[in-house]
């Protein structure tokens, strides 16, 4: 065995335990479960099924494959789904919240140009109660 | 010749890792790029701190993750830059809806304002019309009591004019029985003295009294 191949094998050896501790089994990611469920939820209250529909889609199938990929032991997979899960639930909530204010703001805008136009074709007979 | 395919491994794992290490460089840059672009955006910039936070967390846990952790977390950095956008421009659609609801506010109470000045006005306006109709029918009801009170008179003057045009031909019809009488009187008289009979006697001769009519409404 020549230097070379000694340094060559002695870093395989260091690689492939990096690799095992690196894959080792986790403990069950309950926190990033139940964090993914609440913005479930939050996003499921605040409307996101009606304004962000894909989004909250995307969060529940996550969580979904999260849960399957615990109960198969794999917790690293399950962490990290529930990760994307609760991203894609907060997200949905955020869209949702924004299509809501959107809306509102469209509705308002038309309200107002309804009543700008009504007071301007009939006005009110005294200046001062002009808005 | 061991020498050389020595040298090609090496080099090639070190190909192979600088291309991964420039991946994952070139992705981490890219969500960089779109975090500084949210964060530095003037519209959003003073929106969703907390959300703005959570993506900076995200990014930071990005750099230095494992490399089986990358992908997940290159996810959820993403998401986490679109959610800060999103509840960024929510807060500004949200405070925008805010001022749009004191104008909505401001006018409906200008409109509600208009319609009762409009409205007391349109009260003014059929109270008068009231008024004048109460005065103009008073004034009917005083002329056709007034009429009425004319036709009651005339009828009376009526009445009475008959009446005294009745009593006038009563009194005629009177002296002319008593001319006729006083006719008989002196033809009988004469008969019994022998002598012609005299001229009627005076009331015979005196024509009926005209009844002067009393003018109406007396």
């Amino acid at each position: 065995m020549t230097p070379d191949r000694g340094k060559i094998h002695a870093l395989i050896g260091v690689l492939a335990l990096t690799g095992l501790v690196a894959c080792a089994p986790t403990k069950p990611p309950v926190d990033q479960l139940n964090a993914a469920a609440g913005a479930l939820e939050t996003a499921r209250s605040v409307g996101a099924g009606e304004f962000a529909a894909a989004d909250l889609n995307a969060a529940a199938r996550e969580y979904d494959a999260a849960q399957a990929a615990q109960a198969r032991g794999d917790y690293d997979a399950a962490a990290h789904l529930a990760m994307q899960s609760q991203a894609d639930g907060e997200l949905a909530a955020a869209r949702a919240r924004r299509v809501q204010a959107s809306q509102a703001v469209d509705k308002l805008t038309n309200a107002n140009a309804t009543l700008q136009s009504d007071l301007s074709s009939n006005p009110p007979t005294s200046a001062e109660d002009q808005p | 010749m061991n020498r050389v395919v020595k040298n090609g491994v090496v080099l090639a794992v070190a190909l192979l890792a600088a291309g991964v290490a420039q991946a994952r460089n070139d992705e981490y840059q890219r969500l960089l790029d779109r975090f500084n672009a949210v964060a530095t955006d003037p519209r959003l910039a003073d929106h969703a701190q907390g959300a703005m936070d959570r993506a900076r967390q995200s990014l930071a846990a990005l750099k230095e993750a494992r490399r089986g952790d990358r992908d997940a977390w290159a996810y959820v950095t993403e998401r986490r830059i679109d959610a800060a956008q999103a509840v960024a421009e929510a807060e500004l659609l949200e405070t925008r809806r805010a001022q749009l609801q004191r104008e909505n506010d401001k006018l409906q109470v200008a409109v509600a304002k208009r319609d009762a000045e409009q409205a007391r006005a349109e009260l003014e306006r059929e109270r008068l019309q009231a008024q004048i109709r109460a005065e103009e029918a008073d004034a009917a009801r005083r002329d056709a009591e007034v009429a009425r009170a004319e036709g009651e008179q005339a009828q009376q003057a009526a009445q009475a004019a008959r009446a005294e045009a009745d009593q006038a031909k009563r009194m005629a019809a009177a002296q002319a029985k008593a001319a006729a009488l006083a006719r008989k009187e002196a033809e009988l008289e004469a008969a019994v003295n022998g002598k012609p009979a005299k001229p009627a006697a005076k009331a015979a001769k005196t024509p009926a009294k005209t009844v002067k009519k009393k003018p109406a409404g007396h």
